[in-house]
């Protein structure tokens, strides 16, 4: 009698199950990951034709340079390899690569044609995924661009792993510093953001000091003591002319920065002992006031989107942030911490402001929002100072300078993150980076 | 003409005869013998079957028929034979089950040999592959399209202007036009390089280290798998006796004071079992049979989390993404196919949500590398479809 009624149950739940099955996914939450430099492997680009055979190598060096340089990317011994690229055209062999833990695998070819042009091309693999990352790409130009190219290479594959544009193809402008530490020596110098290509915009005639680059990176601001005191200078990088921009007697003029657009400086002018604020637009020279505050304010910088400037002041007593719109009006202090801040540069993503701070001795570089909130020190040292942002916003770069009679000044880089310092090699002693934005 | 017509009148005619005749031409049926009956009670049919020596189980039909309602299912449950199946099939790649796998006895004692003829060749590990690289390679690289054929030759068009990029000389002091001309000089073109190779055959990543069981071995899956697949053969029919008696030991003892509906609700909690509280806001519905563990879920997340390389500082790292696949049941992705649910990351960037979303695919990928994942198979239908949730908050800096 009670057969029939457990067929029906067991069949009900027979048929019911299967739908069951197919509506409810295992659901898992991951919070955390691992942070290390992604794994990827870059062989030497093939070279088409005999001309290009240096090329290949140089520029696959360059590459896995700029991109081991991140701290993100890890770059897998050739020694290791289990395959080879022999083809740029031939399909991948993924089982190569993924039993060595190449999360990416970036093969390129170069060829110089007749009219010494330079073609590289490339193509980024996802491994794991077995597919390709983006599109191929080919760069074309003279040969003694062969750097630039595989910058501009090692741009893309950045920015198609972070989702953020590189930095590779970028220029410093700093202040080389030679001799003793009481009679130094100073010039302007500027380098390809790698520490190659280095130039010098200066001689060490006269003391310089903040080079700015302008967004178009035709130009630089600095200061300059030609006059005997401190004054803003413009010079155009390409043919080397300069020209003083604020040049009133009584006056020194110092901190200028330029606008997003380029067409306007912001910098300090000190009358009297009392240090204010200026905006001047280049072309007409026509110069507005934006402080009067009887204090100290200098370092003035532009927010991305140009309708604010944060500088610091010491209108409150001590040392600190403030950010006030672009045309002047009431400031908003920002920095809310122990200790005297300085030198604000704002970030190129606008969301956040580097700055140097000063407490209990020593010297830190350090981020906080706009608003002042989330303040991190990245760094700590006798005398870290002048920070600049990476076109990205993603690299600090700085001047830090060594303890003693002897100490010299050197450039360092940090990784937004606070991880990655790294010293940029140069030639000598090196202070008050900038970094350009990236060409184009 | 009408052949087909008078042979189909005869056939009738002669079927129509031989269904009204055939009782009469029939012999006389043996007439039937009757044995009376007396209801007893229970302790008198005990005491009575005390008294008999013991008979195998395959001995007592009359017993087997009597009882099959309250042997069937807890039997299922008793039988830890797909253990013993497996084991000599990929031993190394069976999940460790805690507790006997709840499957139906018949088919599971001749599989051994079955399954190990048909079972792949021995996993091969990195190393091994490492070393012998051609025996993993998939098949020859197919005919590839010729990257210059697709390359447009618009060379000269975009050709920069001549070089001003020259080579660093640090040694002049003074301001010079030459060598401040390195700056921007050079135009670089960046154009879509040759259309991307046909895709080679995907190369088979490793053997399978876990077969699919074979058609012989389908009814040992255990009973929460049976409903993934319409397929499934329908539960043992109970009132069916099994036709090989597992030993007495082994088998639930008939109770006499089990009723009917204690099976009934026995195979409606075997059914319809609530899987584990799930935190995620899942449907209504799920699969039937226990669910994953903590355990196992934790086990899941850590296999998944050390392949998860997050970019602490990057813009990516503000956003979270869910994505989903589907699991083979030897645990890997199957095709390969990681999909973006969702994304959430306020104002990020396109590029920052196909960022995070690759680095998601990229854990899932590379860390079901070493065989699959470690899940348990008998719970096949919990996690066959998953969705993984990649949230990078508590690692972004702030």
């Amino acid at each position: 009698m009670m057969r029939v009624p457990m067929v029906i149950v067991l069949g009900l739940c027979a048929l019911g199950a299967p739908l069951a099955a197919q509506t409810t996914p295992l659901r898992i939450e991951i919070t955390e990951g691992v942070i290390e430099p992604l794994p990827y492997a870059a062989p030497d680009f093939l070279a088409e034709n005999p001309p290009a055979t240096p090329y290949a190598r140089d520029i696959a060096q360059i590459i896995r340079a700029d991109l081991d340089s991140t701290g993100l990317f890890r770059p897998i011994q050739a020694d290791a390899f289990v395959g080879e690229i022999t083809s740029f055209s031939a399909p991948v062999q993924f089982a190569d690569w993924q039993v060595i833990n190449a999360q990416a695998l970036l093969s390129g070819a170069v060829s110089v044609g007749e009219d010494d042009q330079l073609e590289v091309k490339f193509r980024l693999y996802d491994v794991f995924a077995g597919q390709e990352l983006g599109s191929g790409l080919r760069f074309v130009g003279p040969v003694e661009s062969w750097r630039r190219i595989a910058h501009k290479v090692a741009d893309t594959v950045y920015a198609r792993f972070t989702g953020e544009s590189g930095y590779f193809d970028s220029r410093i402008v700093f202040v080389e510093e030679t001799g003793p530490k009481d009679v130094r020596l100073k010039r302007l110098a500027i380098m390809d953001q790698d520490g190659a290509n280095l130039s010098y915009l200066t001689d060490t005639s006269t003391i310089v000091l903040a080079p700015r680059l302008s967004p178009d990176r035709a130009q630089v601001l600095y200061t300059s003591y030609e006059t005997g005191f401190p004054r803003v200078a413009l010079m155009d990088i390409a043919s080397g002319r300069h020209r003083l921009l604020q040049n009133q007697p009584g006056t020194m003029s110092f901190a200028p920065r330029f606008s997003p657009d380029g067409r306007q400086i912001v910098f300090s002018i000190t009358r009297g002992g009392n240090s204010d604020l200026y905006l001047m637009d280049i072309a007409s020279a026509r110069t507005t006031q934006l402080t009067t505050a009887p204090s100290i304010e200098t370092a003035p910088d532009f927010s991305p989107d140009g309708r604010s400037i944060v500088f610091e002041s010491d209108r409150s007593g001590s040392q600190q942030l403030y950010i006030m719109p672009a045309g002047g009006g009431p400031a908003q202090r920002i920095s809310k911490g122990r200790g005297r801040y300085g030198t604000p540069v704002w970030s190129p993503r606008g969301d956040s402001i580097a700055f140097t701070k000063q407490y209990q001795g020593r010297f830190h570089i350090g981020v906080m929002r706009i608003d002042g909130s989330e303040e991190r020190l990245l760094t700590a040292s006798f005398l870290d100072e002048s920070p600049a942002w990476a076109p990205n916003g993603r690299v600090l770069i700085f001047t830090r300078v060594t303890r003693g009679t002897s100490g010299t000044a050197a450039l360092y880089s940090v990784d937004l993150s606070g991880r990655n310092l790294r010293r940029i090699a140069t030639e000598a002693g090196a202070s008050d980076p900038n970094w350009s934005s990236l060409r184009q | 003409m009408h052949i087909g017509h008078y042979i189909s009148a005869a056939g009738h005619g002669a079927v129509l005869g031989w269904a009204l005749l055939a009782d009469m031409l029939a012999p006389p049926l043996p007439e039937p013998q009757i044995t009376p009956v007396q209801v007893i009670s229970e302790s008198e049919f005990a005491a009575l079957m005390a008294d008999l020596p013991s008979r195998a189980p395959s001995e007592t039909p009359a017993e087997e028929a009597a009882q099959p309602l309250a042997v069937a299912v807890p039997q299922i449950a008793a039988l830890p034979a797909l253990e013993a199946v497996q084991s000599e099939a990929a031993e190394d790649d069976l999940p460790q089950q805690s507790s006997p796998a709840p499957v139906p006895p018949t088919p599971v004692l001749p599989a051994p040999p079955a399954v190990a003829t048909t079972a792949p060749p021995p996993p091969k590990t990195p190393e091994a592959h490492s070393a012998a690289p051609a025996d993993i390679q998939p098949t020859a690289p197919q005919s590839a399209p010729q990257p210059q054929d697709n390359i447009p030759s618009d060379d000269g068009a975009r050709r920069p202007p001549a070089p001003a990029q020259g080579n660093p000389a640090p040694s002049n002091e003074t301001a010079s036009p030459d060598l401040a001309v390195a700056t921007d000089s050079p135009t670089l073109e960046a154009s879509p390089a040759s259309r991307p190779p046909a895709s080679p055959p995907r190369p088979q990543l490793r053997p399978q280290l876990r077969p699919e069981p074979p058609p012989s071995a389908e009814p040992e899956e255990p009973p929460a798998e049976q409903p993934d697949s319409p397929e499934t053969p329908d539960p043992p029919d109970p009132l069916v006796p099994e036709p090989p008696t597992p030993p007495p030991s082994e088998r639930a003892q008939p109770d006499a004071e089990t009723s009917n509906q204690d099976a009934i609700n026995a195979a409606l909690l075997a059914a319809l079992a609530a899987p584990a509280p799930d935190p995620s806001p899942a449907p209504t519905s799920a699969p039937s049979g226990p669910s994953l563990s903590e355990g196992e879920r934790d086990a899941f997340r850590l296999a998944v989390q050390d392949c998860w390389i997050v970019d602490a500082g990057s813009q990516a790292a503000r956003v979270t993404v869910s994505v989903g696949f589907s699991l083979e049941r030897n645990g890997t992705i199957a095709n390969n196919e990681v999909r973006l649910l969702s994304h959430d990351g306020g104002v990020a960037s396109d590029a920052a949500v196909r960022a995070a979303f690759a680095s998601a695919r990229r854990a899932v990928l590379r860390c079901q590398r070493q065989g699959g994942y470690d899940l348990p198979i008998e719970k096949y239908a919990h996690w066959r479809d998953t969705e993984l949730t990649f949230n990078p908050e508590n690692m972004r800096i702030r």
